[in-house]
């Protein structure tokens, strides 16, 4: 049921005409912030207004719409962004990855390997990498201009000096086209590698900070690393306890107060697709076992 | 001169959804450059504006983005189906404009004349809406590499001066600063940002 009174995916045309001209100019210029009119929208910032208003400017009658949050479909944030287009776009959703044309993301990358027809669209809270560095826009813009980058290597070596390793899991810089330095938004360093020559174009949107950035599909992204310390992603001990994924970026759930735990797939439509396929972890049931359970309620 | 109404030829029939699929149209072309993507929306425009471009134009060009139309383009009929449309200013000189309108391709030379951005702002670049007359294979081929390409792939356009190939090869030191190009046929849109580099295709 699609909602009357707005136009078609809420922002009038004007204001999507703005947003696209961005977002050409962003591709044309990979990792460069481009500012934008950012506008209000029905919902707080932080919520995702920015990758709302990237994916209002692109989205069309013939696309199908994925939303994650954390790697869930299920999440209150990814439910009612989905729930939002649907309304205002008449819109197709699907929770499965490889359905999708367009994936709003709140910090992660889908496990599944990513297509050509499909794009990206994060939502960013803070676009500047070295803002915790210099606070002042002026500043950062001549640092970006001059490529004069510095102190972000400095951050990461003051993580070698205190941890001996570095200790940034997530918004973890990266150069993109060895020109910009860019935050790849908060998705844990273990999908950095997948934002490297993804045949996906991927989008960045950030609302309260009004700009909007870009990958092109098949951009070298290098994650910053030293020759000494090269650059690593996560790695955990355990398997996914429904699925038993190794290759998965896992969630830790405590399950009790004596100290139980148990580390789940934060992709959950990768979850679910590996124990339809018959995968079963070590506190995982059975797919055709949980069916008769289920059915027999 | 004033321009009658008869003569106005209309814009796209649904704006809503076919700007949307024009724009996704341009999105592809600028983020998989040297690639043709077929515009899925034609309007009717008046000579010699070609239906690619003029789509291209009802869909990015409104009261913000200054509006250049190169020589063979500042007719009656094409400036007012710009104004009526879009309300885009229409600017004469050319480094004032956001996006710029070019049909005569041979005189396509001296892309400085163009806005390239500023190393702090380099989103403020134009970006040229070219009209390719019609194509022969005659022309050399390119090789193309840079975002958007997998490894490399080949192009061959023809109707552009080697001054103009020239010209966005000397702007690449000067990245971030540059012009993004749309290419168009009547039906088709090719895209060439600032990043990708183009190389004469050695024979053999």
């Amino acid at each position: 049921m699609t909602d009357t009174g707005y136009n078609y995916a809420y922002l009038d045309e004007q204001t999507k005409r703005m947003i696209r001209r961005a977002i050409l100019k962003a591709v044309a210029i990979p990792g460069y912030q481009v500012p934008f009119a950012g506008r209000e929208m029905p919902l707080p910032y932080g919520w995702g207004t920015g990758g709302i208003q990237v994916t209002a400017a692109i989205i069309g009658q013939d696309d199908t719409l994925k939303v994650i949050d954390q790697g869930a479909d299920d999440t209150t944030n990814a439910v009612s962004i989905r729930r939002f287009f649907a309304r205002t776009a008449a819109v197709k959703t699907t929770e499965k990855t490889v359905e999708a044309t367009v994936i709003q993301t709140r910090h992660r990358i889908p496990e599944t390997a990513l297509t050509e027809n499909q794009i990206m669209v994060y939502q960013v809270p803070i676009p500047e990498p070295l803002r915790w560095m210099e606070p002042r826009e002026t500043e950062t813009r001549k640092m970006h201009a001059l490529q004069e980058y510095g102190v972000m290597h400095v951050k990461l070596y003051e993580d070698i000096a205190r941890f001996g390793h570095i200790a940034t899991t997530y918004d973890y810089p990266v150069m993109v086209n060895d020109r910009y330095l860019m935050a790849p938004s908060p998705i844990p360093k273990f999908d950095n590698p997948k934002l490297n020559n993804s045949p996906a174009l991927q989008l960045f949107g950030a609302g309260r900070e009004k700009r909007i950035y870009a990958v092109p599909p098949y951009t070298p992204v290098k994650s910053l690393d030293f020759t000494d310390h090269p650059f690593e992603v996560q790695r955990w001990d355990d398997c996914c306890a429904l699925c038993g994924a190794t290759d998965s970026f896992l969630d830790e759930v405590i399950t009790d107060d004596k100290g139980g735990r148990m580390y789940v797939c934060s992709d959950s439509d990768y979850c679910g697709d590996r124990r339809a396929a018959g995968h079963v972890g070590p506190q995982g049931v059975d797919a055709d076992a949980y069916q008769r359970a289920t059915a027999a309620e | 001169m004033t321009l009658a109404a008869s003569s106005l030829t209309p814009g796209f029939s649904d704006a809503v959804h076919q700007s949307q699929a024009v724009f996704r149209c341009a999105l592809t072309a600028l983020s998989r450059p040297g690639q043709w993507a077929t515009v899925p929306h034609l309007p009717p425009a008046p000579a010699p504006l070609s239906a690619a471009a003029a789509a291209m134009i009802l869909t990015l060009a409104d009261m913000d983005t200054p509006l250049w139309l190169d020589p063979v383009l500042s007719t009656p009929e094409v400036t007012g189906w710009v104004r009526f449309h879009t309300g885009a200013p229409l600017v004469s000189l050319p480094e004032q404009a956001a996006f710029a309108v070019i049909a005569d391709c041979a005189a396509l030379t001296a892309l400085d004349r163009f806005s390239l951005g500023t190393a702090e702002a380099p989103d403020l670049a134009a970006t040229l809406i070219v009209q390719l007359p019609p194509q022969d294979a005659t022309s050399p081929a390119r090789t193309l590499t840079g975002p958007g390409i997998d490894g490399s792939l080949s192009l061959t356009v023809s109707g552009l001066p080697d001054a103009f190939w020239a010209d966005r090869e000397a702007f690449a030191p000067l990245f971030p600063q540059g012009v993004d190009v749309l290419l168009t046929t009547p039906e088709a849109v090719c895209g060439l940002p600032r990043t990708t580099h183009a190389t004469l295709t050695a024979a053999g």
